[in-house]
């Protein structure tokens, strides 16, 4: 009876799912379902190795797991292809659901909605490998077609929601004046240690980084997108010996997405550096796009007390020189949406619009020379948008939204500038998200708490004055202060 | 804002981002008040007049129609009127203008729709800017133009305007029947447009008297736009090379009209 009442719900599903979806969104899953209900390509195809950390995962919903030293010695593509993954991958080739996939789990059990494995396993990275995956056997070895890696933790910044494992400087930080008092004691050294995420220092050796330089002639070969992240990977030398090796290359990969992440806060040398080296790399067709992934979450001041060690003029003018310079280059912000972005986003909104039409292009690897792309901060809760007080705040999100959608494009057409269907939605899913219902008041109340102790502190280690950058929080703040719990 | 005829406004329906809350709809068709500022270009009417003048289509009346706003199909809207009459001299009103057919429930017979209008004479030679109010509530359309004069009209039986799009500027921007664009059919406006307020609510008076005379300060008090239905609000301060800003907060932002947002 059980057997024939879940066979109808999951018919009811299918018939949602066609409804609502995508026609290759649906072949797409029945592929993946002929192997296993669990199957995802992304276990084979996609990767991130914090090789600082010496910590992978495919897919960025489960959490990440230890490289074992001892299987580099003999293999350095076990910085993707680990023991611990590939029993993962058995479980899919026989059709079980890996544990660490919940995430997925949970959207197909309760939602007629695809979910991540679907979305992941069409990409143009993944799905055309769905015939050799799933005749390889699940010991063997397969090279990921799209990785991201992290070379070293090095970093000249300490966002406020960041933390040890991706900047040096919070490292420093954190050794100095301990974990900061909120209840979950934020950024506590002695937790990464014990989680196995203490970052190597950079000018210790690496193994980890030593196996990706014996794996990379063997990798580079395979790439669809490569994109490196940090710390700040401009700091880091092996950054640059990328860029030489893709410049060098007699015979390079032009289908390669090749992305760097980039704080643009480094001395100006680096960036006429990097200016150098795209100009080399764009002028020779030697990749198929090349993409700057930088920050900012909020307009002047404000972003940079949330972005400690930003000089936000010089950040702008970094990006305009970029573009000036690099005919071809495009740039994403990537934008934090935290607490202290709500009140100038809307003059970052208007300075990304004037970006746009500065540079955007035909001759650029995608016409629009920049993308504002916002995500919502997660974590570490006390510093999210939930903590404030929604009747005050949330109107200026939503006079935001309402902004990002007079400066959208009325119809997809890659002659027209302004911001997209996507850049626009993801605003209005953060302002969704603010005025969710699901909220615990009480929860809430314990991270305004740890919202007044962590700036408190923050202002009293850093020297920065919070009152003084948001006044318009001010009263908020004082409330925080004073919670008794 | 220059309105002219390569420059018209579509009000839109293409709700991207689920932002909206009144839509194009209802505009015209449930009661409202719509506050409008606009300056004509002259020199604009005295040559199509001159135009038309030995043109046989006109012989029976030498006119020219503008929309300032409107719907399509058998235009409605806020239109300035200008014909020569029979003793030769050149007259102006602002009208708003519905077609109507009280009798449809018995007899729905489209060929006895019946024209009719609220209108007002004016002197655009003598007057400059015009500030008209146009208002819709029980059964009753006033059109006022503030310092000049109003007019009253009942409303029996509104023809249904609820699939017509509703424009800034013209009163259609599509061609027509033979697919020719001209502006008699399309009653093209040209001149400047400095404020655009529209609303289901009525309005009192001090908010009107405010819109006119001081749009900025009524904006930044900030607007009910749910419990005062808004449509629109704009003084076209903001543009891009697409939209015209709406601060109402109903995001209707005014989208520059090109052929392929309706194709």
């Amino acid at each position: 009876m059980i057997g024939t009442k879940k066979s109808a719900l999951d018919l009811k599903k299918e018939q949602t799912r066609i409804l609502l979806g995508n026609h290759d969104y649906n072949l797409t899953k029945k592929k993946l379902d002929s192997v296993g209900c669990g199957m995802c390509l992304a276990k084979w195809t996609q990767t991130t190795i914090h090789l600082h950390m010496g910590q992978t995962h495919s897919c960025h919903h489960p959490a990440t797991h230890k490289i074992p030293l001892h299987e580099l010695k003999r293999n350095p593509s076990a910085l993707h292809n680990t023991k611990f993954k590939k029993m993962k991958r058995k479980e899919m080739l026989e059709g079980k659901r890996p544990a660490e996939c919940d995430y997925c789990w949970n959207v197909e059990d309760n939602s007629p909605q695809f979910s991540d494995r679907v979305f992941k396993s069409n990409e143009s990275w993944s799905k055309p490998y769905f015939d050799e995956i799933k005749e390889l056997g699940w010991r063997e070895d397969y090279n990921p077609k799209y990785v991201e890696v992290s070379f070293s933790n090095l970093c000249n910044f300490k966002c406020s929601y960041c933390g040890p494992s991706f900047s040096s400087k919070w490292v420093e930080e954190a050794k100095k004046h301990g974990p900061y008092p909120t209840q979950d004691n934020f950024n506590d050294l002695n937790a990464l240690k014990s989680d196995g995420k203490m970052p190597i220092h950079h000018t210790e050796h690496n193994p980890y980084v030593e196996a990706f330089w014996k794996w990379w002639p063997d990798l580079y070969r395979d790439l669809h997108t490569f994109r490196i992240t940090g710390g700040e990977p401009l700091l880091s030398k092996d950054t640059w010996k990328i860029l030489d090796y893709i410049i060098e290359e007699k015979n390079p990969n032009k289908k390669l997405n090749l992305a760097i992440n980039s704080n643009l806060g480094i001395p100006d040398n680096l960036i006429d550096r990097l200016i150098e080296k795209i100009q080399r790399i764009e002028d020779d067709g030697r990749v198929n796009e090349f993409i700057i992934f930088t920050s900012v979450d909020a307009w002047g001041k404000r972003a940079e007390y949330i972005r400690n060690g930003l000089e936000f003029n010089r950040f702008w003018d970094n990006m305009n020189k970029i573009l000036t310079k690099c005919p071809r280059v495009n740039i994403t912000v990537m934008s934090t949406f935290n607490a202290l972005s709500i009140t100038s986003y809307k003059p970052l909104v208007d300075g990304i619009y004037k970006l746009k039409k500065e540079y955007g292009s035909t001759d650029r690897y995608w016409v629009s020379a920049v993308f504002l792309d916002s995500s919502y901060l997660r974590h570490p809760i006390h510093q999210t948008i939930q903590v404030l007080p929604e009747g005050e705040f949330a109107p200026i999100l939503w006079d935001t939204v309402l902004y990002m959608d007079y400066l959208g494009i009325p119809k997809f057409d890659h002659q027209l500038i302004g911001y997209s269907d996507v850049e626009v939605q993801k605003i209005k899913r953060t302002y969704d998200w603010m005025t969710s219902k699901f909220k615990d008041p009480e929860a809430i109340l314990r991270q305004q708490r740890d919202f007044g102790r962590y700036f408190k502190a923050h202002d009293e280690r850093r020297g920065t004055d919070f009152c003084k950058t948001f006044p318009e929080l001010e009263e908020f703040y004082q409330f925080t202060q004073a919670i008794q719990i | 804002m220059k309105l002219h005829k390569d420059y018209t406004y579509l009000f839109h329906d293409i709700d991207r981002h689920g932002v909206r809350i009144n839509h194009t709809t209802g505009m015209l068709l449930n009661d409202f008040t719509a506050l409008i500022r606009f300056k004509p270009d002259l020199d604009n009417i005295y040559q199509l007049l001159e135009e038309r003048k030995d043109d046989p289509q006109y012989s029976s009346a030498v006119y020219v129609k503008q929309c300032l706003f409107g719907k399509n199909g058998k235009h409605t809207g806020l239109f300035l009127t200008t014909f020569i009459d029979e003793t030769n001299l050149v007259k102006h009103f602002i009208e708003y203008e519905w077609w109507q057919n009280p009798n449809w429930a018995e007899d729905p017979d489209p060929s006895k729709d019946e024209v009719k209008k609220a209108s007002v004479n004016v002197e655009p030679e003598l007057d400059g800017w015009y500030d008209v109010t146009v208002t819709k509530y029980n059964n009753k359309v006033t059109v006022k133009v503030h310092s000049i004069g109003e007019d009253t009209v009942e409303v029996n039986g509104l023809i249904d305007y609820s699939k017509s799009l509703m424009w800034c500027g013209s009163a259609t921007g599509l061609p027509d029947d033979e697919g020719e664009i001209n502006q008699e059919f399309q009653c093209l406006f040209t001149g400047e447009v400095t404020m655009l307020h529209m609303q289901e609510a009525t309005m009192s008076d001090d908010n009107i008297k405010l819109a006119f005379l001081n749009y900025p300060t009524l904006r930044d008090k900030g607007f009910d736009v749910l419990g005062d239905a808004i449509y629109i609000s704009t003084n076209f301060e903001e543009t891009t090379e697409l939209k015209a800003r709406d601060y109402s907060g109903n995001g209707m932002h005014l989208l520059k009209y090109n052929k392929e947002w309706i194709s």
